[in-house]
């Protein structure tokens, strides 16, 4: 005990290691009735990369969470819970001084909405197994889109649940049950509808769900009809054999909305392939080789009255993009072989693959091989105050930054050039006051949006508020444009020109020259467009 | 219907009623049975709902005609609202039918037990009076909630039947967002109904609960509350591993009751671990070293842990493993080479996949836990003949590996054979129609069913030695009972199976 006593004595002032006392502690609730939220997951974790510190709790029956013992530093809060929107990002960030106890923090949690109903045939008898999806109706610079979402079977009664489900508008379509299922062979080709009894999207009713609501009694039926089948072959350009592991799917395209069909049709070992179950309508067939060396192709047809035949896809043929950057201006300092020359498919999709380059020392660039289709020509990369100002192919100037990779000769000749006299927006969203008097906290976005016709290198640009309210936008192309800045939550769909025309009110004009700084204050547009 | 022709018109009307107006059409299409002796073969029949003592037709119920069990569809059709159905153009050849309507199980077809019924329509058939029995089946609905009572979504809830074990369920579902589940068309019977799921904060968590259904059992408003089951802490070292090359050391415990939960640790620089919240189970042990921008990682297996408390002061040192090193061996007709090679773990291991090179045929799978495994191949085209271990061809079954590499080839072959031939009743030498005929050896107990003059068959049937035996009336459930081969005089009743034989052999049914 002696010895002890004198090893403590021992101890210099050194030695002794400050335990951190820090805290963060608060409550969550529900952002629709202000309940508060138990059982939510809580974690935390420091924005220090090096420390990487990751700590989780629950919240309490009164929704009550608390992290001690934490050492000072930006720290990110997210929080989880069963039919509740995950709540994370600058509104759930902490700055802790040494010893600093912010234990007054109130997060709201958006809870989900939900739409379920029944799946009934043509003679009103439920079918189970029926595969069920969702489509967003969104808006973006091309119009109106649907952004695919979930997708759940009918159980054995022919009762079906959506759920998980954003504040916004959404179409509900049903597909007879897969072949191999017991009601599949019975329904084989039947024609899917979607809601209300609607054969295409553009007839559909859209439902219209609010945070937390729960649209029941959404019935779906499974008409009689003719259904036809797309049926051809894909050859695999690389291996010149039948691409035996492709896959095959169809697209409906209506319009300029395209919807995904859940089937996908194998390869057989010849290399043909047989899509079942189309009604009548325009499609997108794309054949897709998976894995590391992934390759795409697509082919588009038409389905009237009969069935499609020869519809043959190639695969692995594909083509180099290559050009030059072209600086608009001497900058001292800029190294374009830092930047990367980025081509995305159009329409955006997840399963065609993006091509990324690379710019050598005398700014040529070239992207490796590409399937034949459309792409939006980016450069990623640039410093603040850079932007693409114009493409030209061959000499000739492209009206929006858009290649079309041949499928028969490589791409040559592509000249981007790179301006340095972006534009600045930075500004301030003004607090709504709460009832009580007091300024709501802003969890807000901004968006900046082209006026028409100003050609396609005018680009939307959207940002986060932080939680003070402020923003910024770094390097805008110089343009006319409106500002918006709406609750993040919000379900409008601000590329909606009707959205535009009722929240004029709450917009800001700004007609920005090259090199301008624009300051802006802008008000909080309402929680529902 | 432009350009189709009348009688495909029809019969596709007879496959699926249209919407509006036909019922009575199909009425007096079935009443009269009437038959063109055009048509190659139609089945008819009724399919009722078996309760207690009385029996009811029942409508919707989806009877399929087939080539062979799991084979391709010939023709469907959903039975009307007197249990009606009709099969037309059916091939001339056998066929098998089966009723199927979820939520509901068949338990007799044309009056016996069995699933399924076999006909034989080579010279063409008009059959009628093809009924089939169905039980609704036994249904658990109910909620999956934490300690706090809030749901638990995403929770995994599947009924397999006691006894069973691995991933073959009976009934499986996903919780919804209000932590509820359903579960319809189970057996009455005992099952261990299994929960994993995610309550909130806690680690994954397993839950085996004892369920025993009656025959159409509604179990429903079951509540099953995650969180309040012990947990133990476990903590120890891991010894023997290079750290020196490594940022990283993560070990992990995947249960052995479940491959797919795994709980993983990150273990200080001198390989100290710890987990806080481990539930009673077995867990195979293992230590993943990876370092910064490497994708790569080194795993390493280390042990089995059984824990039912606290554990401190585990040091856990890497076991030596097996690597297996190989080539595929096409003999006897195989036509293409399977894309892998299985190699199943009898020591609860689970199993292991190994791609097999399309360049030579090699492949090659590393840390294996040794012990005796299986091989096999995904493939239904071809199945593995043997293991070729120097000159020597050893059964793929029960091999056993060694610590260090292993080498030898897979010999897979597609020479299957067929075995076929009569059931005849006990005391006379008459063919005994729809008797049940069961074969067991490699791959496990296969029942068929003979069809009305009592004639079987088992396609692709792998070369081996078998046990046959054939009942007047059995179910699948009764042929898993070696009970009922004992009983049957079944037990030493051997057939050898030659590869591409074409096997006929008459059977005496059991009384």
């Amino acid at each position: 005990m002696l010895l002890a006593f004198a090893a403590i004595g021992a101890v210099t002032a050194q030695d002794v290691v400050k335990v951190p006392e820090a805290l963060i502690a608060g409550t969550v609730h529900s952002a629709t009735t202000g309940e508060s939220l138990k059982s939510a997951v809580v974690s935390l974790r420091s924005l220090r990369r090096q420390e990487g510190i990751s700590k989780v709790t629950t919240s309490g029956p009164e929704g009550d969470f608390v992290f001690a013992g934490l050492a000072p530093g930006e720290y990110e809060l997210t929080f989880r819970k069963t039919g509740y929107r995950t709540l994370h990002g600058s509104v759930a960030r902490v700055a802790l001084r040494e010893n600093e106890e912010a234990n007054r923090l109130v997060l709201r949690m958006w809870p989900a909405g939900a739409i379920e109903g029944r799946v009934v045939d043509s003679e009103g008898e439920p079918v189970p197994d029926a595969q069920v999806a969702t489509f967003r109706v969104r808006y973006g610079e091309r119009g109106i889109f649907l952004s695919s979402g979930s997708r759940v079977k009918s159980n054995d009664l022919g009762r079906y649940r959506i759920h998980g489900l954003g504040a916004g508008a959404y179409l509900v379509r049903v597909w007879p049950p897969r072949e191999g299922t017991p009601a599949g062979e019975y329904y084989a080709g039947t024609a899917g509808t979607f809601y209300s009894d609607a054969s295409g999207p553009l007839q559909a009713l859209p439902l219209k769900v609010s945070w937390g609501q729960e649209l029941s009694g959404v019935d779906l039926r499974l008409t009689e009809g003719v259904t036809y089948t797309a049926a051809g072959s894909v050859w695999d350009a690389q291996s010149e054999g039948p691409c035996m592991g492709c896959m095959v799917r169809a697209e409906q395209m209506e319009g300029a909305l395209r919807i995904s069909l859940p089937s996908t049709a194998r390869i057989s070992r010849e290399g043909r392939f047989v899509l079942r179950g189309l009604s009548p309508g325009e499609y997108r067939i794309v054949a897709r080789r998976p894995g590391a060396a992934a390759a795409v192709s697509q082919a588009h047809i038409s389905i009237r009255g009969r069935n499609a035949e020869g519809v043959d896809l190639s695969v692995g043929a594909m083509q180099p993009v290559s050009g030059r950057i072209v600086l608009d201006d001497t900058r001292e300092g800029v190294d374009p072989t830092a930047w990367t020359p980025y081509l995305s498919s159009i329409p955006p999709s997840t399963s065609w693959p993006d091509g990324e380059g690379e710019i050598d020392a005398d700014h040529r660039f070239s992207i490796p091989e590409l399937p034949a289709a459309n792409y939006r020509f980016e450069v990623l990369g640039l410093p603040q105050g850079a932007y693409l100002k114009s493409l030209r192919v061959g000499g000739q100037p492209r009206p929006a930054p858009e290649l079309a990779v041949p499928e028969d000769a490589p791409m040559t000749g592509v000249q981007a050039v790179i301006a340095f006299d972006a534009a600045t927006v930075s500004g301030q969203v003004n607090p709504r006051r709460s009832g009580r008097g007091e300024d709501e906290p802003i969890e807000a976005r901004v968006a900046l949006i082209p006026k028409p016709n100003q050609g396609g290198y005018v680009r939307t640009q959207t940002v986060q508020t932080t939680p003070d309210g402020g923003f910024s936008f770094a390097s805008v192309v110089p343009g006319t444009y409106t500002l918006y800045a709406l609750p993040a939550m919000s379900s409008a769909q601000l590329m909606d020109p009707a959205v535009q025309a009722s929240l004029r009110s709450y917009s800001r004009q700004l007609d920005l020259g090259p090199s301008e700084r624009a300051t802006v204050e802008l008000p909080l547009g309402p929680d529902s467009g | 219907m432009t350009g189709i022709p009348l009688r495909t018109a029809l019969s596709l009307h007879c496959a699926r009623p249209p919407a509006h107006g036909l019922p009575l059409l199909i009425g007096i299409f079935l009443l009269t049975g009437a038959s063109s002796g055009q048509e190659p073969g139609r089945a008819v029949g009724t399919v009722y709902l078996r309760a207690g003592d009385t029996r009811s037709p029942l409508a919707r119920v989806y009877v399929t005609a087939r080539a062979a069990k799991g084979g391709p569809l010939l023709a469907s059709f959903r039975t009307n609202r007197d249990g009606r159905y009709s099969l037309a153009d059916l091939p001339r050849r056998r066929v098998v039918l089966s009723a199927l309507r979820p939520g509901y199980y068949v338990q007799l077809s044309r009056g016996r037990n069995g699933s399924e019924i076999v006909l034989d329509c080579t010279s063409g058939c008009i059959e009628t009076g093809l009924d089939f029995e169905l039980v609704r089946g036994s249904v658990i609905a109910g909620r999956v909630v934490d300690t706090l009572g809030e749901p638990v979504g995403k929770a995994y809830v599947g009924a397999r039947e006691k006894g069973k074990t691995g991933q073959d369920f009976d009934s499986r579902g996903v919780t919804d967002d209000r932590g509820l589940f359903r579960l319809a068309g189970l057996r009455e019977g005992a099952y261990d109904l299994i929960v994993k799921g995610r309550p909130a904060g806690a680690p994954e968590q397993l839950r085996a609960i004892d369920v025993h259904l009656a025959q159409g059992e509604q179990v429903d408003g079951l509540t099953i509350t995650f969180g309040g089951q012990p947990s133990y802490r476990v903590s120890g070292t891991v010894s023997g591993l290079n750290l020196k090359k490594h940022d990283q050391l993560r070990v992990g415990l995947q249960s052995l009751l479940d491959s797919r939960r795994g709980l993983w640790s990150s273990a200080t620089g001198s390989g100290r671990f710890h987990f806080d919240d481990v539930t009673e189970g077995r867990y195979q042990a293992s230590a993943v070293l990876s370092r910064k921008g490497i994708k790569n990682r080194n795993t390493r297996f280390l042990a089995i842990v059984e824990v039912n408390g606290d554990i401190e002061g585990l040091v856990l040192q890497p076991a030596s493993m097996s690597t297996v090193k190989g080539k595929l061996h096409l003999t006897g007709g195989a036509p293409l080479p399977p894309r892998g090679v299985q190699f199943f773990s009898h020591d609860g291991f689970g199993d292991r996949w190994a791609r097999v090179r399309r360049a030579d045929a090699g492949f090659e799978v590393e840390d294996l836990v040794p012990g005796s495994y299986s091989v096999r191949t995904r493939s239904s085209e071809v199945y593995v003949r043997g293991v070729r271990r120097g000159n020597r061809i050893v059964s793929p079954d029960g091999i056993t590996l060694s610590t260090g590499t292993n080498r030898f080839d897979v010999v897979v072959a597609a020479d299957h054979a067929r075995l076929h031939g009569t059931v005849r009743k006990p005391q006379t030498s008459a063919p005994l129609p729809h008797a049940g005929v069961a074969l067991d050896g490699r791959g496990g107990k296969n029942l068929v069913q003979a069809d009305q003059q009592g004639r079987f068959l088992f396609e692709k049937v792998i070369p081996g030695e078998y046990r046959i035996c054939a009942w007047a009336d059995i179910s699948p459930e009764d042929v898993d009972d070696d009970t009922n081969w004992e009983e049957a005089g079944c037990s030493n009743k051997i057939v050898s199976v030659d590869p591409e034989a074409e096997i006929e052999i008459d059977l005496r049914a059991a009384p």
